[in-house]
């Protein structure tokens, strides 16, 4: 019982936070190219959107700060 | 440097939009304060046409107003075109565009100040829209003008400008019946379209991100909710395609519809704040309800209860409230939903986050405008600042808006658009029919006295 608060309040580590994960794709103009009609009334530089981006490995609209086992962490330039 | 429990790196808020309309909208609001406090003006600045008769007449406004025009166009083009920079966008490909943009915007603009242009149902909102619609799908838009089509930049500038132009008692005192009110309407559209949803068989992700655009500020909070409970990524895009859909049918219908039952503006303002799903979208339809004010017979109310009314239920009353959409839905995808193999857990700061920041501009605008005014005896409000202050800026709000209106219409190509399935289309579509009705019943039954009488 209440398994899903525990889980909710389970601290995680930022360090494989999907932001940092080679999986992660937040960048404003691909998300307008790849979400067509985000421009028309909306837009992919805005606040609102939080910094959101896709993930090539689930196919999901994720968090930055978001987590997953199948964390790859991207090579620093 | 960063340890390794530091918090992932997002976009620093400077390279937002938002940041930028802040910075530039309350920029044109203190310098305009500022001149109006040492005697002057802004007026020369904000140029905008008087009304003509004769075509002629048009162009000789025109020829001797040149220098104004270019002035404007010079500020504005390095103004936002630096805040394009800053997001990441091509300085030069952004002027060369907004340039094509402020030149058929001057041209709108214009257009909308021929006496006869009421009689013809030419409000300009609509016009700019319209043509912009007829290009960018009929004939096709050059590339070279896509780089300067920012709805939100141009939108969040306006809004900025507009809480210079919304006073401040009003937005303490109708605040809190804008927000009851979206609040009971967000909460009904939100369970209608996802009942609906549910029952057509579509997952709870894609049910919560298609109610989120109909419920809350359209687009963009299909996309926060489409990240903040981690829906997959063909749904958005079509949440993105019905949402624009509908937005673009409510631009036209809720005027005319409004119009038809013969709403003063502060009501229609309202009701169209409660049922258009995109504040760019709304701004148009409340902007040309305003304008049938003295000249359409039987609507009562000034242009500006429209579009105050309309802010005030639309931006106070539903975008504000995205982040708290957003965390209460992610807490409700992690502890309720399948698991999705992310774990997308956020924390309270989830509402800070997503929080629409061009409202702070707003509010300080507003802000601004009440200290400047309370330094001048309440006799001098109609005779200095009114002409002085609060017109020049209501002149840049509307050319920020009418660039919103024509890039509206220029970006939106249908043929680009995802293609949407029948289901998700019916459940947004159960949520219109419901919103439209529920907006009607409290905009005008509830409180429409309160609504028609906004700030008197």
């Amino acid at each position: 019982m209440f398994a899903w608060l525990r889980r909710w309040f389970r601290p995680r580590s930022q360090a494989k936070a999907c932001a940092r994960c080679v999986h992660f794709d937040n960048h404003p103009r691909r998300m307008e190219k790849d979400s067509p009609g985000l421009s028309s009334l909306s837009s992919g530089y805005g606040a609102v959107r939080g910094g959101d981006g896709q993930c090539a490995f689930h196919q999901r609209y994720v968090s930055p700060g978001s987590t997953c086992a199948q964390f790859e962490e991207k090579r620093k330039r | 440097m960063s340890t390794p429990d530091a918090p992932a790196p997002t976009r620093s808020w400077f390279r937002t939009e938002d940041f930028w309309a802040i910075l530039l909208g309350l920029g044109f609001v203190i310098a305009a304060s500022l001149l109006v406090l040492s005697g002057n003006s802004l007026k020369w600045l904000a140029v905008m046409p008087g009304k003509w008769t004769d075509a002629g007449v048009a162009f000789q406004q025109l020829g001797q107003a040149w220098l104004r025009y270019l002035a404007l166009f010079a500020l504005l083009a390095i103004g936002l075109g630096l805040g394009a920079r800053s997001i990441g966008l091509s300085f030069r490909r952004f002027l060369l565009s907004f340039a094509g943009i402020f030149a058929a915007t001057t041209v709108i603009i214009l257009l909308g100040a021929w006496a006869e242009a009421g009689r013809y149902t030419l409000e300009p909102p609509l016009v700019a829209l319209a043509i912009g619609l007829l290009i960018s799908n009929a004939v096709g838009l050059p590339a070279w003008l896509s780089e300067g089509l920012r709805v939100e930049y141009y939108v969040k500038l306006g809004i900025v400008l507009l809480g210079a132009t919304l006073p401040l008692n009003l937005l303490l005192s109708a605040g809190p019946v804008a927000i009851g009110q979206a609040a009971v309407v967000s909460l009904v559209t939100f369970g209608t379209i996802f009942f609906v949803a549910r029952r057509l068989g579509l997952d709870q992700r894609f049910a919560a991100t298609l109610g989120a655009g109909g419920a809350v500020c359209g687009v963009s909070a299909s996309i926060a909710v489409a990240g903040a409970v981690g829906a997959k990524k063909e749904q958005g895009p079509v949440a993105i395609t019905i949402v624009v859909f509908w937005a673009i049918v409510m631009v036209f219908l809720l005027p005319l519809a409004a119009r038809f039952f013969g709403l003063s503006t502060g009501v229609a303002g309202a009701w169209i704040g409660t049922s258009e799903f995109a504040d760019a979208a709304g701004f148009a339809a409340a902007q040309t309800y305003g304008g049938y004010a003295g000249k359409v017979p039987g609507i009562a109310g000034t242009p500006d209860d429209a579009v105050n009314a309309f802010t005030l239920m639309k931006v106070i009353g539903r975008d504000l409230w995205v982040g708290i959409w957003a965390f209460v839905l992610s807490f409700i995808a992690v502890s309720r939903w399948s698991d999705t193999g992310v774990d997308t857990r956020v924390g309270a700061g989830e509402v800070w986050r997503r929080f629409p920041k061009f409202v702070l501009g707003f509010l300080l605008s507003s802000l601004i405008v009440a200290w400047v005014a309370s330094t001048y005896p309440a006799a001098d409000f109609k005779r200095v600042l009114d002409p002085e202050l609060i017109g020049p800026l209501k002149n840049l709000r509307v050319w920020a808006f009418t660039f919103c209106f024509l890039s509206i219409g220029l970006s939106t190509r249908w043929r680009d658009l995802a293609s949407i399935g029948r289901k998700p289309f019916l459940a947004f579509t159960a949520g219109v029919i419901v919103n439209v009705l529920l907006g009607y019943f409290l905009s005008v039954v509830v409180f429409g006295k309160y609504w028609s009488t906004l700030g008197r």
